[in-house]
């Protein structure tokens, strides 16, 4: 299974504490917002008080004359003052009309004005002010100017929603960037195992020595694949020693049946029987002797009998091996040999694997079929198909039959010791070339790429 | 040369069908020379090899062997490849480099091709693994033998009334010449010159087929049977035999007991 992306523990994890450090920005932020907003606003609350204050309680005589004072005072013009008569005419201060809206109750307000409003200066603006009714039947109309305030609050806004989606999206691409590491790290590991699961038990997962939790993970993990490489080793030396063990009494008890076979007569009834006996001895140790054959082709490391082989030449001898077998058997066969590049390889070895192939093709074929050995050039070196017309290997059983002792449910008639494809594996591991089942319309298509294929192991399909 | 063949022959059919029962030989007895260290091994070749009438000397050390070898005075030696003292490898080297050609059979634990390919090349005229069935190690000796008394000049090999010329390529039945293909004269020349004698199925494939695993079995049976079908027609006394649970044998029928 390929890891997606979106999947990864990693990137989970940081989305959700990409999350809650979101939301602390924006409550930070929108803190920040509230605390100046009200303060602003707190701010302009008090001052108009003291004026509603200050002009409230002051003689009508000299409210006036105190308000022309303040507009003068007030360099900054953020004060709308404004006296007007009970038509809403002005008689003094810097407002020229009652804006609508403070008309109908006392309440402070807040509200854009135009540049009609204001006899200092025109322009509109934003303002905060409040209608207080005097006993005289006149209006007197206090206010703020909080135009700059408004700005100082957008600028606010705006700092709040650009710098929260930068922040958002910078720790996104952060989040994609530091999730690439990790994630390489497990693509490499799932490659690895993924070898090791295929029969390569020498491949360990790396390390990155930064002893972070995969590092610790990879260490469990190598130390298991010890322990299973050591078990397997252990049962494989102990199938080997059982089958080495064996054989020396196997030897002495088939001499024994052999000297007493001799000295028997022909037309006995024990003769045939100690023949019998002979033969099945004679099974016996030669599944024992396949089983160490697969044994010492897999420990042999070195390739010692390596030499260039000219798969014609080992073609035609498996052909003149084999013609006279399948004549016998009624089964035709054929050979297809073109010229090929020669190879490096053990012809020793290549030649014993071929005879296996072939033995098995003959024998899986009824009589009246046929079998064909097609030596071809591709353009990545030799390949040898060897096809028959028998039953063929289901294709759930194509794995199966190059393990040890397997023998296709297909065919129970047919003799075999059910080993012969695990030594051709063997002999085919040791080449690094692959051994593949085709799809074959009918009976059985074998195909041997005679090129070195990195790590070939028969699971591979 | 066809008096040695015959002589040659003659013995080999006492030895080999009914072993335990040819103690009587005419011919001068054939000196064997066994260097082996384990007891069970030397025992099983002694008993197979003096039941086939040969006198047998059994050393167990490799310096003692060496000694004995280097008189020259066996026929055929048996040689274990791991020995206390000097090992087998050595032992050939040093024989072959004093000139003594007795032939050398290595018997090894050691199954490995390159073991043999080492044994052969050291000097070792055949190599026999561990355990072995003591009839291959008898047959295989014996065809060490022969070779040895065969002088190598031989043109024209014969075996009754069937005659097979070397040089010419041709083989005949009495009158009657027999077309062979190439792998059936090899197959025939090698049971003619081991005629008389039982040679096994690896044996076979070894000297015709020139490799050393294990040839399946009705492989070997139907080379043979092809070339039976051409030798013993109708009529004629048939010159193959199959030697139950061994192998096969060219020559006359041996008489019943």
């Amino acid at each position: 299974m390929k890891l997606k992306r979106w999947r990864s523990t990693t990137l989970r994890m940081m989305v959700v504490f990409g999350a809650i450090f979101g939301s602390a920005v924006a409550l930070l932020l929108g803190f920040i917002y509230w605390e100046t907003q009200s303060y602003l606003t707190g701010q302009v609350d008090t001052v108009l008080n003291g004026m509603v204050t200050t002009f409230a309680g002051m003689p009508r005589e000299s409210l006036a004359e105190q308000i022309k004072e303040s507009i003068q005072y007030d360099a900054r013009h953020i004060f709308l003052i404004g006296l007007f008569d009970q038509d809403g005419k002005p008689i003094a201060g810097n407002l020229l009309h009652i804006p609508d809206l403070l008309k109908g109750d006392r309440t402070l307000h807040e509200f854009f004005y135009d540049a009609s409003l204001r006899r200092d200066f025109a322009a509109p603006g934003v303002a905060v002010a409040g209608a207080i009714p005097l006993p005289s039947g006149e209006w007197l109309i206090l206010g703020r100017d909080v135009t700059q305030l408004t700005e100082v609050r957008h600028v606010i806004e705006r700092s709040l929603i650009v710098g929260g989606s930068g922040i958002l999206l910078l720790g996104l691409a952060g989040l994609f960037a530091s999730s690439i590491r990790p994630l390489r790290r497990i693509e490499d590991i799932r490659e690895i195992t993924q070898k090791i699961m295929m029969g390569d038990l020498q491949l360990r997962i790396p390390e990155s020595g930064k002893h972070d939790e995969l590092d610790i993970l990879a260490v469990t993990v190598n130390r298991m694949l010890d322990e299973i490489a050591r078990l397997l080793s252990e049962v494989k030396s102990v199938t080997e020693t059982i089958a080495h063990d064996l054989r020396t009494p196997l030897t002495r008890l088939r001499a024994q049946l052999y000297r007493t076979l001799q000295e028997c007569d022909e037309d006995s009834s024990e003769f045939a029987n100690y023949e019998q006996a002979v033969v099945e001895t004679d099974t016996l140790l030669r599944r024992f002797q396949a089983l160490l054959r697969i044994a010492e082709i897999e420990n042999r490391q070195r390739h010692a009998g390596f030499g260039d082989v000219d798969l014609r030449e080992v073609a035609h001898e498996i052909r003149n091996l084999f013609e006279p077998l399948a004549e016998e058997k009624g089964v035709a066969l054929c050979a297809s040999v073109e010229p090929v590049a020669t190879i490096r390889a053990d012809p020793d070895l290549l030649f014993e694997a071929l005879s296996n192939l072939m033995d098995n093709a003959i024998k899986f074929t009824p009589a009246g079929g046929s079998v064909k050995l097609i030596l071809k050039s591709t353009s990545l070196g030799p390949e040898i198909d060897i096809l028959d017309s028998g039953p063929g290997v289901p294709v759930q059983e194509r794995h199966a039959v190059l393990q040890r002792f397997y023998r296709s449910s297909s065919a129970p008639g047919a003799e075999g010791f059910g080993l012969g494809l695990s030594i051709v594996s063997a002999i085919v591991r040791l080449h690094h070339f692959k051994l593949a089942f085709m799809d074959a319309p009918a009976g059985t298509h074998l195909r041997l790429e005679c090129w070195p294929h990195a790590h070939w192991r028969p699971a591979e399909r | 040369m066809i008096c040695l063949l015959g002589s040659l022959y003659g013995r080999g059919i006492r030895y080999s069908l009914k072993p335990r029962k040819s103690s009587t030989v005419s011919s001068p007895m054939v000196q064997v020379l066994t260097i082996e260290d384990d007891e069970t091994t030397a025992r099983e070749i002694r008993a197979e090899l003096v039941s086939r009438g040969f006198s047998v000397d059994v050393v167990d050390s490799g310096d003692v062997g060496l000694q004995k070898a280097m008189q020259g005075t066996y026929d055929v030696i048996t040689l274990d490849r791991m020995l206390p003292g000097t090992d087998g490898l050595t032992i050939v080297t040093r024989l072959r480099a004093a000139g003594i050609d007795t032939p050398v059979l290595m018997i090894s634990a050691l199954s490995d091709v390159d073991e043999r390919i080492r044994g052969l090349r050291a000097g070792g005229d055949d190599y026999l693994t561990k355990p072995f069935a003591s009839e291959e190690m008898a047959a295989r000796l014996e065809v060490l033998i022969r070779r040895r008394a065969t002088p190598s000049v031989t043109t024209v090999l014969r075996v009754e009334d069937l005659e097979l010329d070397l040089v010419s390529r041709c083989a005949r039945r009495g009158d009657r010449l027999l077309e062979l293909q190439h792998t059936e004269f090899r197959l025939l020349e090698f049971l003619m010159r081991n005629s008389g004698q039982v040679v096994i199925r690896a044996m076979i494939f070894e000297a015709v087929w020139g490799y050393h695993f294990d040839p399946y079995t009705n492989l070997i049976d139907v080379h043979i049977g092809r070339l039976r079908k051409k030798i013993d027609t109708a009529g004629l006394p048939p010159l193959i035999h199959t030697v139950r649970g061994s192998g096969y044998r060219l020559g006359t029928k041996l008489p019943e007991k």
